[in-house]
């Protein structure tokens, strides 16, 4: 008879799957549009990073271990996060919310 | 048929924080945008979003920010101890009824310490609170 043996690696071999890390990158996808949608909203970005053409604000980054949205210009920060002057437009945070996933803060 | 109204959850925060006995020693305002003076702590409040969950709009899923500054001199101490007291704060609210809102869950979405570079040299030392808050009138 065969016996269970845990294998407590698994989660961590499952994140450098890279059939796993398409599958996120998929799963992510409509937070991502709707993130762009309010960036643009807010008129982002506000400093273009140069040689970014006219390519989306928000993108997907897929790591060694995971999948990452992120603003792709210098004002990424503001447009989130807000300052003295500006509003938190937070497009990133509404933008994983409309989709219907839970948001948990980790930054980079 | 009288229009039911959500909750103004930024002037029910603000009003519960300025007012909570464990936050009236820090001598911290509670504000919705950023004060003329800025020599003393403050918070800034503002609602990032607001879904309906129901139908009836009647329970809404809040998130909302809380921007923890510290005042002219207090620094990075004063910075984390305002937020670190607004945090337990909210926590301490899920399940409370107060002056123009029924709280139930509440969630600490995230807690970032990010300085405000608008304030020139130095920046500004602020905490960036992202609150998950469910409410209804």
């Amino acid at each position: 008879m065969g016996r269970f043996r845990p294998n407590p690696r698994f989660a961590e071999q499952q994140r450098r799957d890279p059939r796993f890390r398409r599958g996120l990158a998929e799963a992510v996808e409509p937070a991502r549009r709707n993130a762009d949608a309010m960036a643009r909203a807010a008129h982002a970005p506000w400093m273009p990073k140069p040689g970014s053409g006219t390519t989306d604000v928000v993108e997907t980054v897929t790591t060694a271990t995971g999948v990452r949205l992120t603003i792709r210009h210098y004002d990424g920060h503001l447009v989130e996060f807000g300052s003295k002057n500006n509003p938190p437009y937070a497009p990133l945070r509404r933008g994983v919310r409309a989709a219907g996933l839970r948001l948990d803060e980790t930054p980079k | 048929m009288p229009l039911r109204l959500t909750v103004d959850i930024e002037k029910v925060l603000s009003d519960f924080l300025r007012t909570h006995p464990d936050l009236t020693g820090l001598q911290t305002r509670f504000v919705g945008k950023t004060p003329d003076s800025t020599g003393t702590s403050w918070v800034r409040v503002t609602r990032i979003d607001g879904n309906q969950t129901d139908p009836a709009d009647h329970l809404t899923s809040f998130l909302v920010q809380l921007d923890c500054y510290a005042g002219k001199t207090g620094g990075q101490p004063e910075a984390n101890t305002v937020a670190r007291h607004v945090r337990a704060a909210i926590v301490a609210l899920a399940g409370s009824a107060l002056d123009g809102a029924v709280i139930g869950a509440t969630r600490i979405v995230g807690d970032l310490r990010a300085p405000d570079n608008e304030f020139g040299t130095p920046p500004r030392d602020r905490v960036i609170l992202t609150v998950e808050i469910w409410a209804h009138a």
